[in-house]
């Protein structure tokens, strides 16, 4: 089983990377609500989200930014997208823990972010996700976190 | 007690921020002293799966987030914009989409600079957590209630 390499696409079916990315985002409820999509930036390092800016995203009003939970739930939908898609998952991935930084105010405008993979292991995969506006090298925020992987059945 | 009322923050959070009520979290009004209690209801549109199971893990994050907002809030003697430096949640168990999710926040230290916060989230009435999260604010004034002489950090 060699699933377990970065950048091996699903070995599965013969879905690209971004035909599953779109099917999982199609079926978890809360990122249709949100509005998250696939951004056309997605690249050989992997698949990148965007989150339409839309005023029900806001969080404080006076600044017209986004909530800092709305931020936290797109970065957890790329990172479950993206370990879906990239490592052949034959499951939606589950969070164990997720921790994020925020670096920078988010305004009013669209998010992206990219997720990468720092280990996977059979069972677990330890990934940071990274999500900016303008400039993919100035992030407003960067999160890490443990994913359950590899699993076939949900107990 | 001059601390920010919790009516004044369940008016926040339910009438004038747009992403808490578009996802319907709700302030408890009897939330202990120096404690938020917040509840969001049980919908279709927060399942993190088609069949409509469990919760999206980032709805429990972000009730996390605006009740450690909140309990940090709680704490100032007057409103003071503060910034979050960072929030930590652990999934402890499933979040099913059949019992309304409670959290609880509070602050447990407090300095000149630095809001440091932690919060419970339970599934329903059920005693054990589903998800822990702690967290650090940044203030941005001083307006300390209490120990006022202590070393900033």
């Amino acid at each position: 089983m060699s699933r377990r390499s970065e950048g091996v696409p699903a070995s599965a079916n013969t879905q690209t990377i971004v035909e599953r990315a779109a099917l999982l985002l199609s079926r978890m409820p809360y990122a249709q609500q949100m509005g998250v999509c696939l951004d056309e930036h997605a690249d050989d390092r992997g698949i990148v989200l965007r989150l339409p800016f839309q005023q029900r995203l806001v969080g404080n009003t006076h600044l017209s930014s986004i909530h800092g939970g709305v931020i936290g739930s797109f970065m957890q939908i790329t990172a479950l997208v993206a370990a879906f898609a990239q490592l052949g998952e034959q499951r939606p991935p589950r969070f164990i823990n997720f921790s994020i930084d925020y670096l920078s105010h988010a305004g009013p405008k669209d998010l992206h972010a990219r997720c990468s993979f720092q280990r996977v292991g059979r069972r677990v995969a330890a990934v940071s996700v990274s999500c900016w506006q303008a400039d993919e090298s100035a992030p407003v925020t960067v999160a890490r976190a443990h994913l359950f992987v590899g699993e076939t059945t949900r107990t | 007690m001059n601390e920010l009322s919790i009516e004044n923050l369940a008016r926040i959070i339910e009438q004038h921020m747009p992403h808490t009520m578009d996802v319907g979290m709700k302030v408890d009004l009897d939330s202990p002293p120096g404690k938020i209690r917040m509840r969001i209801a049980a919908q279709p549109m927060l399942a993190a799966d088609p069949d409509e199971r469990f919760f999206f893990p980032g709805i429990l994050f972000s009730l996390a987030d605006t009740a450690c907002g909140l309990a940090a809030g709680r704490q100032l003697e007057r409103p003071e914009p503060m910034s979050t430096l960072d929030l930590r949640i652990d999934y402890l168990a499933p979040a099913l989409l059949k019992h309304d999710l409670l959290a609880e926040a509070e602050c447990y230290r407090m300095t000149r600079s630095v809001v440091f916060v932690r919060c419970e989230l339970h599934s329903g009435q059920r005693k054990r957590p589903v998800a822990t999260a702690t967290g650090a604010f940044m203030r941005t004034y001083y307006s300390l209630k209490r120990n006022a002489n202590e070393p900033s950090i």
